[in-house]
Parts: C-alpha cells; sequence; structure tokens
C-alpha cells in the first residue's frame, strides 16, 4: 500500500485491544523517526518518553492531568467570557486512549549541546538558541514544528506495520504540574502526546453509530491553501 | 517498485543550498502534493487551524523580500544574544566577518538562500478557524474550541506547530515522491507588520514555517564535504532522543 493510501486510513482510536505490539516493532519505529527526521542546526530539541505496558499507573496520572487540563480550560473560557458554559466536568471519551493504551509517548522540549560543527559557528558569532534552557519557551514554535516532523514519521512508521496512533494535545504545559503529580520523568515542558496499540474501536465509529459522521469534517481544501 | 518511505526521506532528502533555475518543477505535481498533504493531515477538532500560502515562479521579488526577513531575524537574533549577558555570546557573525576578511564569510548565512531563489516556496500562517457543524453543537454544549480566536494564537502556537510540522511533514514527502527537493527554514521575523514593511502585505497572520521547493542543484552536504566537515555535523544519538521508562 503506498503511503497516501496508507495515512488515508489512519483513524483516531477510541480503545486499544489487549494486545500488546511487540516492542521490537515500536524501537524499530522509533529509530526509523529518529533517522529520517531532519531538524534546525542538526539539534533535536526534543525527548521521546515512552511509557510501555507495565506503566499503568503513570499512564493513569497523564490521563487524570489531561481530564483535569480540560475542565481547567473551559472555566477559564467562562470567565473570560469566550463561553457562557462548561461541560460540567464529564470525561471527554476520546480521551481514553491516553489511559488504557500499551504504549505512550510523551515528547517534552529538551535543550541541546551543539555537534562539533556548530561549535565552530558558534565561536565565529552564531548563536545556538536549542542550547540555553532559559530560551525553550521562546522558540517553542520551532521546537514543535520538529516535533510535529517527527511524530509524522513516526505514525508512518506504526501504521505501516498494522499498529494504530492517536494523538492528545490538551494538557498542562507546566512541567512543575506534572512534577507535582508524580511524573517523575519531566523537566520541561510537554509538547504533545500519542498512544500506540491494535485498535479494538475508532472514534469514527462511534459517530457512524450516532449518525453524525458527515458532521465533523476538516476545513475545504480552498480555505487553507492560497495560492498568493 | 518505487522506494519505500523510509529509504524516500532517507536517501532523498537534502538540505538545498541551491535550486536549478532551468527547470521548473509543473504546477499539477505541487498541486497534486499540497492536495494529498491536506487530505492526509490530521488535525485537533477538524480545525486545521494554519494556512498555506504558496508563492510561484512569478514571485521573485516578494520571495527576496522573505528572504530579507529571514537575514533580518537572524542579524536581530545575534545582536540580543550579545547584549544578553546571561549568554555566552560576545560577537554576531556580521561582526566575525568584518574583523576576519580572510576568512570564507558566514554572514548572510549561505544556507538561507534557497528561500530567495526557488521555483516555489510555502509559507505557513496561523489562521482563525470555524467549527464544523459537530463541534459547533460541542460548544453549545461548553466545549472550548481554542482555534477560533485570532487573540489565542501564541496560546496554542504549540500545538498548532506540532500539526504544522506534521502537515509539513506530510507535504515534504509527497514532493520527494514527485521527484522534486525539499528545504526547511524556520529563522523569519514572527510578526506579521515586520512582512508588512517589506510590501507582503498577502501575509495577515502570525508566520510558523517555511519550505522551498524545486530541483536541486547544490545541497548543503556537498559544500560540508568540500570543507572535510561533513561528518562534523551530526544529530544527537537516538539514547538522547528516546527514552523507554
Amino acid at each position: 500500500m503506498n503511503t497516501y493510501d496508507l495515512l488515508h486510513k489512519r483513524h483516531h482510536v477510541r480503545r486499544y485491544n489487549d494486545k500488546v505490539p511487540d516492542k521490537k516493532l515500536i524501537e524499530k519505529a522509533l529509530w526509523q523517526a529518529w533517522k529520517t527526521t531532519p531538524t534546525k542546526n542538526n539539534a533535536m530539541p526534543y525527548k521521546v518518553f515512552v511509557f510501555g505496558p507495565e506503566h499503568k499507573k503513570e499512564k493513569l496520572l497523564v490521563h487524570e492531568m489531561v481530564h483535569k487540563n480540560h475542565i481547567s480550560a473551559e472555566n477559564i473560557a467562562v470567565k473570560r467570557g469566550f463561553a457562557t458554559r462548561t461541560e460540567n466536568g464529564v470525561p471527554n471519551p476520546f480521551y481514553e486512549h491516553i489511559k488504557l493504551n500499551p504504549y505512550l509517548i510523551c515528547i517534552h522540549a529538551q535543550p541541546r549541546q551543539p555537534n562539533e560543527f556548530y561549535t565552530e559557528q558558534i565561536k565565529e558569532g552564531m548563536f545556538f538558541d536549542q542550547m540555553h534552557e532559559e530560551y525553550v519557551d521562546q522558540f517553542i514554535d520551532t521546537s514543535s514544528v520538529e516535533v510535529g516532523l517527527f511524530l509524522q514519521q513516526l505514525t508512518n512508521y506504526i501504521i505501516e506495520k498494522g499498529i494504530d496512533i492517536s494523538y492528545c494535545s490538551c494538557f498542562f504545559r507546566d512541567p512543575q504540574k506534572w512534577l507535582d503529580a508524580g511524573l517523575d520523568h519531566t523537566k520541561w515542558r510537554p509538547i504533545v502526546l500519542a498512544s500506540i496499540g491494535y485498535a479494538e474501536r475508532y472514534r469514527y465509529e462511534d459517530l457512524e453509530h450516532w449518525g453524525r459522521t458527515h458532521e465533523d469534517i476538516k476545513p475545504e481544501y480552498e480555505e487553507m491553501i492560497e495560492w498568493v | 517498485m518505487g522506494l519505500s518511505y523510509f529509504d524516500t526521506l532517507e536517501q532523498n532528502r537534502r538540505h538545498v543550498k541551491k535550486y536549478r533555475k532551468d527547470m521548473i518543477p509543473p504546477k499539477a505535481a505541487i498541486d497534486r502534493a499540497l492536495w494529498k498533504a491536506w487530505k492526509t493531515t490530521p488535525g485537533k477538532n477538524n480545525a486545521i487551524p494554519y494556512k498555506v500560502h504558496v508563492w510561484g515562479p512569478d514571485m521573485e521579488v516578494h520571495k527576496e523580500a522573505i528572504h530579507n526577513l529571514v537575514v533580518k531575524s537572524h542579524r536581530n537574533v545575534e545582536k540580543e544574544a550579545v547584549k544578553d549577558p546571561m549568554l555566552p555570546n560576545t560577537i554576531s557573525q556580521e561582526q566575525f566577518d568584518k574583523e576576519n576578511p580572510h576568512l570564507p564569510k558566514n554572514f548572510p548565512n549561505p544556507f538561507y538562500e534557497h528561500i530567495a531563489f526557488n521555483p516555489y516556496l510555502f509559507t505557513i500562517h496561523s489562521r482563525v478557524s470555524t467549527p464544523n457543524k459537530w463541534y459547533q453543537e460541542k460548544i453549545k454544549e461548553g466545549h472550548q474550541y481554542d482555534q477560533g480566536y485570532e487573540h489565542l494564537f501564541e496560546h496554542i502556537i504549540d500545538s498548532v506547530s506540532v500539526e504544522v510540522g506534521m502537515f509539513a511533514s506530510n507535504l515534504g514527502y509527497y514532493l520527494l515522491e514527485e521527484g522534486l527537493d525539499i528545504s526547511y527554514n524556520s529563522c523569519f521575523r514572527r510578526r506579521p507588520e515586520q512582512w508588512h514593511k517589506v510590501g507582503l502585505h498577502k501575509v495577515t497572520t502570525r508566520p510558523i514555517t517555511m519550505i522551498s521547493c524545486g530541483y536541486a542543484e547544490r545541497y548543503r552536504e556537498e559544500d560540508l564535504k568540500e570543507w572535510g566537515k561533513f561528518e562534523w555535523d551530526r544529530k544527537p544519538e537516538i539514547e538522547d532522543i528516546v527514552e523507554w521508562m
């Protein structure tokens, strides 16, 4: 199957089944993504933490933070007048993949030291922003674009092995909140979450069941692409 | 049978120093790659809170203006770094070049030239999104649709940038599949007013990334090999990037 057809088949997972993908397959996909993802100044200013099947407790904690962040975002929206009500704390069922999965990926920002080439460039006046802790927030857009490049390539390598992957970007950004929750791996701000496993049910099947698939569509091509 | 996804990226994607001027990729190939990237890139809430400006072969003046913004940004970042007492920088590349005229020039960075001279340049910008029917209902029930507000652009810039990266990855791959070369750049002015100052009035929202496309005449790695520095410029090892808990 070609890449377009493969990607066209990817769906958000509502629930994973009990079968655990072979760790070797996940390792291979991660290696392939590392190998082929380009990065500014060869810095890769992010770190990928992988929680395997045995890390049930950590996944519960991450899911709890996702849920709390969702509630917090809605409360803030009401306070600031962008919304008139919240969903009353009802958990979003489409976040469940963060709690129950064989593998959870948390990608965080990570300052990096320059390689030999850039060490020389710095001596000649180059500013290597990825090495400075105080610049992590300032170049978060650039790091996040690079995380997106990595995540998309990881996605391809995962789904070409017949495995499913889903994403989440609803969580607290403050690393202290992660530490307070007991997620000790955290040092820098999180950028994105992804779960990996074999799907039992996809989100679109719920929408089909409710007869509402046609309502949840992306904007038209013409809204997004403009020839100047 | 064509190359696999891995081999296409590993063998064919390299940063372009200079594009060929005598060969312009057909517009149909660009349209095809853009359409496939739009079709296959996922987005939170199906919002796609970004838009792509395509600057074609006839937009030479505009691309030189964008390159100008890249050089200005580079100069400004280094000047600020020299001023910041917390940072080790004591000289900018521009100043270093002036003080060392016998050495090869670093400023303006020759590896930004692909932004000025290319058949096609894609600049990707924030966009206010209108919720689809499903999310219109959800909003009535209290769902916060943060992609619908211009004043929240900076607040959600990390998650939008992840999505832009995913789109850029797909677009880049589909362009490589068409036999074309691509290169990325993330050094540029972020505020649209700065784009207006150089005559780029079409740009009304915050830029996030840019990608050039064409047929390569020379790759950056050829320069590095010529200087005997190719082996110096390596990415961190996988053990530094991926940690199994």
